[in-house]
């Protein structure tokens, strides 16, 4: 996906939230400073030893973990060419590097349509319980 | 706000909390194992390496300079004969026969050490004996074991291996720790003798093994060998510490009877 693709579904995702009320958008934007990740700390966890710490970041738990495991078996073999295994790893971590702000990009916009359903999901039962 | 706005809130913090958890749990462990690696395998890997590749002139360089030091500050000049000193020599040519040493440019020395029975080599196969541990020997088959252990340390390139050792330790850390210089410079020293100190006693066995074969090879025994030990055991006062650079020499005993 290129820069333009991202920026119309987050200029949609902003004229969304602009159409809640005061309240509901109050709560987007509290939920947006925790939920949001930073693009930079993904890069960094990245490139910092490959070992799936950028996938904890993004709360890719058990894709870290795999990483993380393949990382330390190794670093432990590594008199009998456990260093193969961690080039493998470096290799198949490595686009996701040149790919970070993408990536991220991505996952918050998936991460606020998501609020913004949630959010327009409650005023609609809202609605409904008050009729 | 509503409950399910809250509850979400409160969730994403206990989540960011794990993660973050996870993350410097996993960072802890892949520094601890990778520099535990680094400093047991890869250290002594590339010092052996970078040793080979280094050219001859550097050892020679080494050698002359380290001598001269030494002969500065430590040394006195040899009070043998000449008579003794050339009968030594003659031995000394005589364990370097048939060319099984590699090429280093072997030569003997003789000097004085404050009366200690020692002896020693430098990186290019320059080995200094006292003359305490002459007069020490009493036959030649000890003071061949002696030369025969110091020539085991140039042929296992151990002074040059050493030498590069500290330094990649020395390189690694202040890349790593920058200048920051009160810490870095606690943890260097730290890791510099725990380094030598292992890679010392491991080096002094090696060198054992080496003259324990060749005496096995010129006499048919290793009895010179371990009476030079237990006569050098009962000179040194010295408590032997987990911090000694030498093993102690009931333990180096001990290899050279359980390897025959």
């Amino acid at each position: 996906m290129d820069d333009l693709a991202f920026r119309e579904q987050e200029e949609a995702l902003r004229n969304k939230a602009a159409q809640l009320s005061s309240e509901l958008r109050k709560q987007y934007y509290q939920l947006e400073e925790q939920l949001v990740k930073d693009p930079d700390t993904y890069a960094v966890l990245n490139y910092f030893f490959a070992a799936g710490l950028h996938h904890f970041y993004l709360g890719k738990i058990a894709r870290g973990v795999v990483n993380l495991v393949l990382m330390l078996i190794g670093l432990a073999l590594i008199p009998y060419h456990g260093w193969v295994l961690i080039i493998f790893v470096c290799v198949i971590e490595l686009p996701q590097l040149f790919n970070s702000q993408k990536i991220v990009r991505q996952y918050n916009i998936d991460v606020m349509r998501e609020v913004l359903d949630e959010l327009n999901n409650s005023k609609q039962n809202q609605t409904i319980s008050d009729d | 706000m509503s409950l399910t706005i809250q509850s979400r809130i409160k969730q994403s913090q206990t989540t960011k909390r794990a993660q973050w958890f996870l993350i410097f749990a996993a960072t802890i462990i892949i520094v601890l194992l990778s520099g535990y690696q680094f400093y047991t395998k890869g250290v002594p890997y590339f010092a052996e390496k970078i040793s080979e590749s280094l050219p001859d002139e550097i050892y020679q360089v080494i050698d002359e300079s380290s001598l001269q030091e030494l002969d500065n500050s430590e040394f006195n000049a040899s009070q043998l004969s000449i008579s003794e000193q050339e009968e030594i020599q003659a031995l000394f040519k005589s364990l370097l026969k048939g060319g099984t040493h590699g090429n280093r440019g072997y030569k003997l020395e003789f000097r004085q050490w404050d009366g200690k029975a020692n002896a020693m080599a430098l990186a290019n196969g320059t080995i200094i004996i006292t003359d305490s541990m002459v007069t020490l020997s009493e036959n030649p088959q000890e003071l061949s074991a002696v030369m025969l252990h110091e020539i085991g340390h140039v042929r296992h390139n151990h002074v040059m291996e050493s030498l590069v050792g500290s330094s990649i330790v020395f390189v690694s850390l202040t890349i790593v720790f920058g200048d920051v210089s009160a810490v870095s410079d606690i943890i260097m020293q730290g890791a510099i003798l725990g380094l030598n100190r292992g890679y010392s006693q491991q080096a002094e066995f090696e060198a054992d093994f080496y003259a324990n074969e060749k005496m096995n090879e010129m006499y048919g025994d290793n009895t010179g060998m371990i009476s030079i030990f237990e006569k050098l055991a009962a000179e040194t006062d010295d408590p032997h510490s987990w911090l000694s650079s030498h093993p102690s020499f009931e333990k180096r005993i001990e290899k050279i009877k359980r390897a025959d």
